[in-house]
């Protein structure tokens, strides 16, 4: 009872920021309620029994990273927008987005109700990893079993690192 | 544990949020935090199947995005500041430099 309790609180303030974030027309205090929602979502981290996420939520991306990007938004005039013809098919597409994503959540929603049988661990053949985490254990996962994930994260990272070079060269 | 449609609520309800700030949003700094909060959604689902199945890839998996939301979102920052000083304002579509394969660049002297 105190676990769904605390999980509601904690969700509450989580779609209470996400949408204030967006709402807001400032940057910075779209940045400061994005802030609210990763700490709650780290409250919830925490209540899953991952406090090194947890930590690592709360401290490097709320803190941290907020501040950096309140600092750099303010020092750098970043507060800006696109240029305006973009927006009336960019609304539209918005819209049309979110339709197609509550469609697809009650069609998953009536699939389950439908076939009540079904458990989504046959989607997942592959062994559990050992609950409490060691160091090898996570060396093994990731060079034996899900590589192919691992090498796309870090070829997307490359992509972004290369590109940021790009930028900086083409305005020097 | 709570059952997990809780948790995939939440995350439906976030990368539904984070989906239309991204599309309607024109302010470059609030896309960006929609994108980092879809991100985030799926560090729920990650989460709550983890403690779920009592597997700990979820978590470690979790970590990773953590990890690749803090990097992006400095980057993309930094795309954004380099973009903002090289053009003043940003630019539109339209305004974007497309080299066309007929059109050669001369460097500047």
């Amino acid at each position: 009872m105190h676990g769904q309790v605390t999980f509601f609180v904690l969700a509450g303030i989580a779609i209470f920021g996400a949408v204030m974030m967006v709402s807001r027309h400032k940057a910075v205090y779209s940045a400061l309620y994005f802030a609210l929602t990763l700490s709650a979502t780290a409250g919830i981290f925490l209540q899953l029994r991952a406090p090194i996420l947890f930590t690592a939520q709360l401290l490097a991306v709320a803190c941290v990273l907020i501040g950096i990007i309140v600092f750099a938004v303010e020092a750098g005039k970043l507060d800006v927008a696109l240029a305006a013809e973009y927006s009336w098919r960019a609304k539209v597409a918005g819209i049309a987005a979110a339709l197609v994503l509550a469609l697809e959540a009650t069609f998953v929603l009536l699939q389950r109700r439908i076939f009540p049988g079904e458990k989504l661990t046959e989607l997942l053949p592959r062994p559990p990893l050992p609950w409490p985490l060691s160091v090898s254990d996570v060396t093994v996962f990731f060079y034996s079993h899900d590589l192919l994930p691992l090498a796309l994260l870090l070829f997307l990272l490359l992509i972004a690192a290369l590109g940021i070079g790009t930028v900086n060269q083409r305005r020097a | 544990m709570l059952p997990v449609y809780n948790y995939l609520f939440l995350s439906f309800a976030l990368l539904l949020i984070g989906v239309v700030g991204v599309l309607t949003r024109r302010n470059i700094v609030v896309k960006l935090f929609s994108i980092e909060l879809i991100l985030t959604a799926v560090a729920i689902n990650l989460m709550a199947f983890a403690r779920m199945f009592a597997d700990a890839a979820g978590q470690t998996f979790t970590l990773f995005l953590i990890a690749v939301m803090a990097a992006e979102i400095l980057v993309a920052l930094a795309i954004v500041a380099a973009v903002f000083r090289r053009w003043k304002t940003p630019p539109s579509p339209a305004e974007l430099p497309i080299q066309r394969p007929d059109e050669r660049v001369v460097p500047a002297q």
